[in-house]
């Protein structure tokens, strides 16, 4: 069987999912795409339209989120109206103390081959005049973009229809199916069979349920974030800005914030978007699958936010909601074939980069099932990455009770 | 289709959200260019009920659209705190004092 001849069911219509389906119909592989719900109607409609490096390790997460930026850069044209746009984005300093750790940042990244720049107090007011006036300084990141994620779903899954895929939204799958010690296809809910010869799971949060009765443990949880949202009034600048602080953890610093800054692990996100609101966040907790807004959460949020930009005190908050991103251990998402279940794919645990990273999990995941070399290594992606040390240790402990 | 004419009456492509300035044809429109099934979908992609008034106006006139076109609205409207528009300083007193660090920067 050529790898072209290859049936692929993708099980999840977020935006991985929908990436993808788009990478691998466009390459002649017959894909269908199923979910229980409607198509992104899970993380990726609550979420930011972030497209970032500026916040990520530099090193293989950076040249990940880099690489998928450009994919997206090129797609971007052919998806319809996404409302994409490549503004850039800042890392606000919060006070001096920040300004050391910065300045590393800046230059790792520039020694990783990233065109970050550091800008100092002048600089910084002048390109974002509406930031408190005690900012010290700013970092920049030239390539960071932005969009509308359900647009940007939407755009991949009606791409991938005219290229012939299947899409199978409102339609519950109970089982990946095995047969003869491989993947067999899905049972749905309505206990008719999907047959396949490869699967995706790409079931954000949801994926450990799919995996577990294989006998497969992806250390994927829930992390739930908040978003804030606007009406339309005036704006507090054309470009996207969060802040350093929040990095500051990786330098063995203590930020230091009020308490509930702290507690919801909130650091300012500011997204101004093209319809004229702005979005900020954003909240980081463990509260299982509970998406209800918690308006505490909120309030933390919009007092995070009061700290960078005093003026919006008098901006007007329309509604806050809450989404939850798929966290793994080491912050990078899961990427590769099952050993233990030949045909069986995983692609999830992107946490608060889904978006930013569909496009290049599109790739390696086509790269995978079509058997063409991936444009970088995947070890650090792999699913049983975290199984090694887990299992090592189960070992051991059986070895010390004998 | 159906529906649609009734709740336009005479004009044929009625604003149907004024906040986000939505018509009947933006939404038909948004179903031939996207992949829309659902009311949620069709909500996050136009706006209609997005606006300032978070579809108090609109919704019912919007979930009737959503049944004409085969789709269960429930939940797709769901209101979000807070309940009516606040502005941000406001929003923050409203909150019960912030125990903990008074250093706030």
């Amino acid at each position: 069987m050529t790898a072209r001849a290859t049936r692929v069911v993708v099980v999840g219509a977020g935006v991985i999912g929908a990436a993808i389906t788009f990478v691998l119909s466009r390459a002649g592989v017959p894909v269908t795409l199923v979910d229980r719900g409607p198509l992104g109607g899970g993380t990726s409609s609550r979420c930011d339209g972030n497209v970032l490096v500026i916040d990520k390790d530099p090193g293989y997460q950076g040249a990940l989120a880099r690489l998928s930026q450009d994919l997206l850069h090129a797609w971007a044209g052919e998806l319809g109206d996404i409302e994409y746009r490549r503004p850039g984005s800042y890392l606000a300093l919060a006070g001096e103390d920040e300004v050391e750790p910065a300045r590393t940042w800046v230059a790792d990244q520039r020694r990783e081959g990233l065109d970050f720049s550091y800008l100092d107090a002048a600089a910084t007011h002048r390109v974002m005049p509406d930031l408190a006036a005690d900012v010290p300084g700013s970092i920049y990141s030239p390539t960071d973009s932005t969009l509308n994620p359900l647009a940007y779903v939407a755009g991949l899954v009606a791409k991938s229809r005219h290229a012939g895929a299947e899409t199978r939204p409102h339609t519950p799958v109970a089982a990946v199916a095995t047969g003869g010690g491989r993947v067999a296809g899905v049972h749905l809910e309505d206990g008719s069979i999907l047959a396949a010869d490869v699967v995706v799971v790409a079931a954000g949060v949801w994926t450990p349920s799919l995996l577990e009765p294989l006998g497969v443990a992806v250390p994927i949880r829930p992390r739930r974030g908040h978003l804030v949202v606007s009406t339309k009034g005036p704006r507090f600048g054309d470009v996207k800005v969060m802040e350093f602080g929040y990095l500051m953890a990786k330098f063995g610093r203590e930020r230091v914030v009020p308490a509930d800054v702290d507690r919801y692990g909130v650091a300012l996100v500011y997204e101004p978007t093209r319809a004229g609101n702005f979005i900020l966040g954003s909240s980081r907790e463990f509260v299982g699958f509970d998406t209800t807004p918690d308006p505490d959460v909120l309030r933390a949020i919009v007092r995070r936010a009061l700290r960078f930009y005093p003026a919006m005190a008098e901006a007007t908050v329309l509604r806050g909601f809450a989404g939850l991103r798929p966290w793994t251990p080491d912050h990078l998402p899961v990427v590769g074939w099952v050993p233990s279940v030949p045909g069986l794919l995983v692609a999830a645990g992107h946490e608060g980069d889904g978006i930013g990273l569909a496009a290049v999990t599109g790739k390696l995941v086509a790269d995978l099932v079509l058997e063409q070399p991936p444009p970088l290594a995947m070890d650090p992606l792999a699913v049983d990455r975290f199984a090694t040390e887990a299992s090592q240790e189960a070992a051991l402990w059986d070895k010390t009770r004998k | 289709m159906g529906q649609d004419a009734e709740v336009g009456g005479a004009d044929r492509d009625p604003v149907v959200c004024r906040c986000e300035a939505v018509r009947v044809r933006d939404l038909l429109m948004a179903q031939d260019a996207w992949a829309i099934d659902s009311l949620r979908q069709l909500k996050l992609l136009t706006r209609a009920g997005m606006g300032i008034c978070q579809g108090r106006v609109c919704g019912s006139v919007l979930e009737a659209l959503a049944r004409a076109w085969g789709w269960d609205p429930a939940g797709a409207l769901a209101s979000r705190p807070p309940a009516r528009p606040w502005t941000m300083q406001a929003a923050l007193a409203a909150g019960k004092p912030n125990g903990g660090h008074d250093e706030e920067r």
